[in-house]
């Protein structure tokens, strides 16, 4: 099963970035950040299929597929903002971060702009 | 001596002619049934049932096996009419499937962006993230309160239009009923029931669209507010609004009814009393024909009460067959957020279970609203029946 290989890919790489801290620190962050796009890639297939099941059931519903595109592309860019984030933290970067986030929180907030005018709409017409 | 035998004769001859009487006299059979019906059928054809026909048609007739207004009215008043109770239960059930049917694009939609906010939720981690996490889930959490909103002011609409479709029916049916009530004698009566039928159309029904909806929307924009963001709290003011609405429809009714009931019951007892004095004058003033006249007003009144009662149960029914379209409407609208609301409850944000739950509590209401106006006029429509017996 999948989650075994995932399992024991963070595992063994968790033991390797230790054991390098005492021999030779300067390639944990390398292995940290290999290790991470690993298990993100190990993700990927259950991903790509979740979504193409949310996407059998928008037909069914009356979500427009141009908006459900729009919800997944925000979520995925706001974990990969989170993502990059932490590990250029890890890095001590924490100035690098920061801007990486406020990069991440504008491009969504541009991206969900039609959605928020919709939301406007509909409280200044209840109103 | 001879005194005495003549009286003994004299009694036993009347004893022997009493005993020896064979033919036996009939009175002629007076048929009240159906001159009752005759004069009934009458009075229906008199009067001009065109806009109450129309609501019948739109209303009743679906359950009536196609019978029009005046066959139906006339088997109310003679009690032929079948109770066909299965056919309701099967109508309320057939209305709520197919209003839930109706509706499922749009809850799977609300079902699949509360997956997509609980997702988002359980991503958030750590604190240099959760800034980005917040944004997601605001623009997810947008799509909720649009669809959300949409479905509650749909259901909002709905209720107004409900609401004025009773009004119109009031305006239709009393009138009627009024001049069916002043010819039957009750003309004290009319003047209590008259200005409680304008306490409804105008003063319940203005209260209802210019009051007690708004507030309802205000309870809708306060939820979306108050789950927007964690820093903005406006429980208290939703819990104001409700505190509002209950108090409001809580007066209304109690005020309604002690006025209609102590009203109404002492001009039933005042209409009584001056029918019976003119019943009296008629038997006493007129010779001979007297007794005939009284029996024959008697016809005519028992007719004209009969034809208004049953007019009167007639109307409940059409007010019934009218709300309850739309009230199986709201509730099946209501009772499929709930469900969509505690399935994803395990998987979600606090924060889309309290707006949704905020937005079926404030639907309720509605409901209220719909039944206080109806309710009002099935209670004048009883109160007109049950008085009117105090009269005859």
């Amino acid at each position: 099963m999948g989650i075994y290989k995932i399992i024991a890919v963070g595992v063994i790489s968790a033991f390797i970035i230790v054991y390098l801290k005492y021999i030779n620190s300067e390639l944990t962050m390398p292995v940290t950040v290999c290790s991470g796009i690993i298990l993100l890639l190990t993700t990927a297939s259950y991903v790509y299929d979740f979504i193409g099941e949310l996407k059998n059931l928008t037909y069914l519903s009356e979500i427009d597929t141009g908006v459900f595109s729009i919800i997944i592309k925000i979520i995925a860019i706001s974990y990969l903002v989170e993502f990059s984030a932490s590990l250029i933290d890890d890095f001590g970067l924490k100035s690098i971060s920061d801007k990486v986030v406020f990069a991440g929180r504008i491009i969504i907030l541009t991206m969900s702009m039609p959605i928020v005018k919709n939301l406007v709409e509909v409280i200044v017409d209840l109103i | 001596m001879i005194k005495k035998l003549s009286i003994l004769i004299f009694s036993i001859l009347f004893v022997f002619l009493f005993f020896s009487i064979k033919q036996v006299a009939y009175a002629e059979e007076n048929s009240t049934p159906e001159n009752i019906e005759k004069t009934i059928e009458e009075l229906i054809d008199s009067l001009d049932f065109e806009g109450v026909e129309r609501i019948y048609s739109d209303t009743v007739e679906k359950f009536t096996d196609g019978d029009d207004f005046k066959s139906f009215l006339f088997s109310l008043i003679i009690g032929e009419n079948e109770d066909g109770y299965t056919d309701y239960i099967q109508f309320v059930l057939n209305t709520f499937k197919e209003n839930v049917k109706e509706k499922i694009p749009v809850f799977i939609s609300l079902f699949i962006v509360l997956i997509l906010c609980g997702i988002i939720s359980s991503l958030k981690s750590g604190t240099s993230g959760s800034g980005v996490m917040e944004i997601a889930y605001f623009a997810t959490y947008s799509i909720v309160l649009c669809s959300v909103v949409g479905i509650g002011y749909s259901i909002i609409v709905k209720g107004k239009n409900a609401v004025d479709g009773v009004a119109s029916i009031i305006q239709t049916v009393f009138p009627i009923l009024l001049s069916l009530m002043t010819a039957t004698g009750g003309a004290a009566q009319a003047a209590v029931y008259s200005p409680s039928a304008a306490f409804i159309c105008e003063f319940i029904v203005i209260i209802i669209q210019n009051l007690i909806f708004p507030i309802v929307i205000a309870v809708m924009v306060l939820s979306v507010l108050s789950n927007i963001n964690k820093n903005v709290k406006l429980k208290g003011a939703i819990g104001l609004c409700y505190s509002i609405i209950k108090w409001i429809i809580g007066l209304i009714i109690a005020v309604f009814s002690i006025f209609l009931t102590v009203k109404g019951l002492s001009a039933a007892l005042s209409d009584g009393i001056s029918l019976r004095a003119i019943k009296y004058t008629i038997n006493s003033s007129i010779p001979i024909v007297g007794g005939v006249m009284k029996d024959g007003l008697d016809v005519i009144m028992a007719s004209a009460v009969l034809l208004k009662n049953s007019l009167g149960a007639l109307s409940v029914i059409m007010i019934f067959g009218y709300i309850i379209g739309p009230i199986i409407e709201i509730v099946a609208i209501s009772f499929t957020l709930k469900l969509v609301n505690a399935v994803t409850e395990p998987i979600g944000d606090g924060r889309t279970f309290e707006f949704i739950n905020s937005i079926s509590g404030a639907l309720n209401y509605v409901v209220a609203a719909l039944l206080l106006v109806s309710l009002s006029f099935i209670i004048t429509i009883i109160m007109m029946i049950i008085t009117s017996q105090t009269i005859i």
